[in-house]
């Protein structure tokens, strides 16, 4: 079993959240998913947002990977203001310091395993097909799954498509790694060792890891619990 | 972004059903647009050939100033004289760009049989020429039926006849002649003074191909001379079918008592340089002290039932082919709508991992290229397969105003068919980008909690 991560690497503040609020419409009503929230991720952090269905982790979640912006706060990702960036520059902040980790994994389905991690490679023109070839390769293995490289995700099981998603996250080298939800869709012993991968590949390459969940059996997993309620941190 | 191409590759074999669908659906628009650009092609360059070259306005027709209208009326004054027909040869010779040239003499008379006289329209034509024209490459391509005579033999061929005459059908069956000379050998011949009021009539008219001709010469006195029908032709225009009669050069200008020419044909390699020719002839002769008027074959004046037409033709053709390119158009809308929010949440996972809107757009839009590659090979296939099978079917049409039936022929255009597919990608293209662009305009968050992809 891997040990639960622990200290960041360095203390400085890698993401910062400052007093966000964000509301959305549902129908004719309007959720307010975030009211004030902070909070600060140091660099190689590995830290689980816990909070029940709708306390606003996802919106948090979506905040921080620049999929969506806040209506008040700010946002800083390595001490830049992501409300400054333009559309092109969150893709390329998306595409090389951001790795995402979806509940429903999100695999392109005519594309094979080696090909669905590959797939965030194929915008950075400097790398030759050699080095992509070799990083997709170590994504793989690092996952586990190197025997697995050609076949099709509907070929493969909950847990592994959830490894090659991790894959495709770690494999262009990011800073941070933000999962929502990552093991909703997994049986308890499946999502037990998915964590542990996550936090054996957190501790190995020093990546920030934000993800949440709400299965308090994955908490004594990790080093860090980030408690969310109506749309604020209750416990940190 | 790197395989682009393989990506859109294996997106199209996601619902392979619908994608065969909506390539089924350009196919068969584009085997269409083939058949009837085909069909259109074929009329075309029937018409262009019979105006060009069997109505012999040739691809530029070189008139006296004031020639094309006032010739009829004016003859001695607005034809070319012998000086002038052999300037517009000299420079007819000297320009490669003239495969060769020729002088007619047009004018109207009486054509008799003995009893009964019919207004006629006389050409008089160079036996030589006539013969050329024949056998010409862009004649015995596309209008070898009517370049042939329905009887006989044509002028080039019956130089042991002093005076010879083709009439069209009609002229011949108003005058009672239904047997051209050829056909008149053994039969005994008519009497040298017919009754015309007898019921023997028409068949002693009918024993000789004789038939006379008489005008006024341009000089003011009346002149007469025989002729013998040595063949019948279809005109190729219905208009003219009753009175047209060809016969040669030297016949038509002993009726009329003159060496002039109405104008001189003259006949190019490449008919696209006609405008310019057209304008080199006026300008070269004008230096020369002569003043002609030098008129295209595409020009309304000219050839106005080719110039009409083609007008016509194209323009149903244009109608047709945008239609079905719209048709086609909202197809692909149909499809690509489908397709693009089945992916909905995929193109969300695209955009989260960094791919831009354009990325995304330039993906789908590859791939509606590549279905429209797809349909239009299918398309060009089957359209071709049609053509060859009609034109081994050995069917006959009688198109609007040409006597008699000719055979449907279709034969597609490259120029057509890529004019078609330029029309097509561009179109169905433009309707995925317009598709997925709608949906791009979609927040992220949006587009990856979608349910419907």
């Amino acid at each position: 079993m891997v040990t639960p991560a622990t200290a960041p690497l360095a203390a400085e503040a890698f993401v910062r959240v400052e007093e966000v609020h964000k509301s959305y419409r549902l129908g004719e009503t309007e959720v307010r998913a975030l009211r004030g929230l902070s909070l600060e991720l140091s660099r190689g952090e590995f830290t689980a947002l816990v909070g029940a269905s709708g306390s606003g982790k996802s919106t948090l979640l979506n905040l921080v990977g620049c999929l969506d912006e806040p209506d008040r706060g700010r946002i800083l990702l390595d001490g830049r203001d992501v409300a400054h960036l333009s559309d092109e520059e969150k893709s390329r902040t998306r595409n090389r310091s951001i790795g995402f980790i979806f509940q429903s994994f999100n695999l392109v389905p005519v594309l094979d395993v080696f090909e669905n991690v590959e797939l965030p490679l194929l915008l950075r023109d400097e790398l030759s097909p050699v080095e992509r070839r070799a990083r997709v390769e170590q994504a793989i293995a690092d996952v586990g799954l190197g025997e697995f490289a050609r076949q099709w995700p509907d070929k493969l099981s909950g847990g592994q498509r959830q490894r090659v998603a991790i894959a495709r996250a770690l494999v262009t080298q990011p800073l941070l790694v933000l999962a929502d939800e990552p093991t909703a869709n997994l049986d308890s012993e499946t999502a037990a060792h998915l964590i542990d991968l996550m936090v054996d590949l957190n501790q190995k390459r020093a990546v920030t890891f934000l993800f949440s969940t709400h299965d308090e059996k994955l908490m004594v997993r990790v080093a860090r619990v980030v408690r969310i309620r109506d749309g604020v941190t209750v416990e940190s | 972004m790197k395989r682009g191409w393989t990506l859109a590759l294996r997106n199209l074999r996601r619902n392979r059903r619908r994608n065969l669908a909506t390539a089924a659906a350009i196919a068969l628009g584009y085997a269409g647009l083939v058949v009837l650009g085909g069909y259109a092609n074929h009329i075309e360059r029937l018409l262009r050939t019979n105006a060009v070259y069997l109505q012999h306005s040739g691809h530029v027709s070189v008139w006296l100033e004031g020639g094309f209208e006032g010739a009829g009326a004016n003859p001695e004054k607005l034809q070319l004289d012998p000086a002038a027909q052999k300037k517009v040869l000299d420079f007819a010779a000297r320009d490669p760009r003239v495969e060769f040239a020729a002088r007619y003499l047009r004018g109207v008379g009486l054509a008799g049989n003995g009893c009964t006289t019919m207004p006629t329209r006389i050409l008089g034509v160079e036996p030589a020429t006539l013969a050329r024209i024949v056998a010409h490459p862009e004649v015995q391509a596309w209008s070898p039926e009517i370049s042939m005579p329905v009887a006989g033999r044509w002028l080039d061929r019956t130089p042991e006849v002093a005076h010879p005459a083709a009439l069209s059908v009609g002229l011949a069956v108003l005058l009672e002649k239904p047997r051209v000379r050829d056909e008149t050998r053994g039969l005994p011949p008519a009497p040298r003074i017919l009754d015309c009021d007898t019921p023997l009539q028409a068949d002693e008219l009918g024993r000789d191909a004789d038939v006379q001709l008489a005008s006024v010469t341009y000089d003011g006195t009346f002149n007469a001379l025989d002729t013998e029908m040595v063949a019948t032709f279809h005109a190729t225009e219905s208009l003219a079918e009753e009175s047209s009669l060809l016969t040669t050069l030297d016949t038509v200008q002993t009726l009329f008592a003159t060496d002039r020419a109405t104008w001189i044909a003259l006949f190019l390699r490449d008919p696209r340089q006609a405008h310019a020719v057209a304008a080199d002839v006026v300008a070269a002769l004008g230096k020369d002290g002569l003043r002609v008027e030098a008129l295209p074959y595409d020009d309304e004046r000219a050839n106005p039932y080719y110039v009409g037409s083609t007008a016509f033709l194209g323009s149903i053709v244009g109608f047709i082919t945008v239609l079905v390119a719209l048709v086609l158009v909202l197809t692909v809308v149909g499809a690509m709508t489908l397709t693009i929010l089945e992916r909905t949440r995929e193109i969300g996972t695209w955009r989260a991992l960094g791919f831009q809107r354009g990325h995304v757009v330039a993906l789908v839009v590859r791939e509606t290229f590549l279905l429209a590659l797809a349909g239009l090979a299918g398309g060009l296939s089957i359209g071709l397969l049609v053509a060859l099978a009609v034109n081994h079917a050995g069917l006959r049409f009688s198109p609007p105003g040409v006597p008699g039936s000719i055979a449907l022929l279709i034969h597609p255009s490259p120029w057509a068919c890529a004019a078609h597919a330029a029309l097509i990608v561009p179109g169905v293209c433009g309707a995925a980008w317009f598709v997925v662009r709608g949906q791009l305009r979609r927040g992220l968050v949006d587009l990856l909690t979608s349910q419907s992809g």
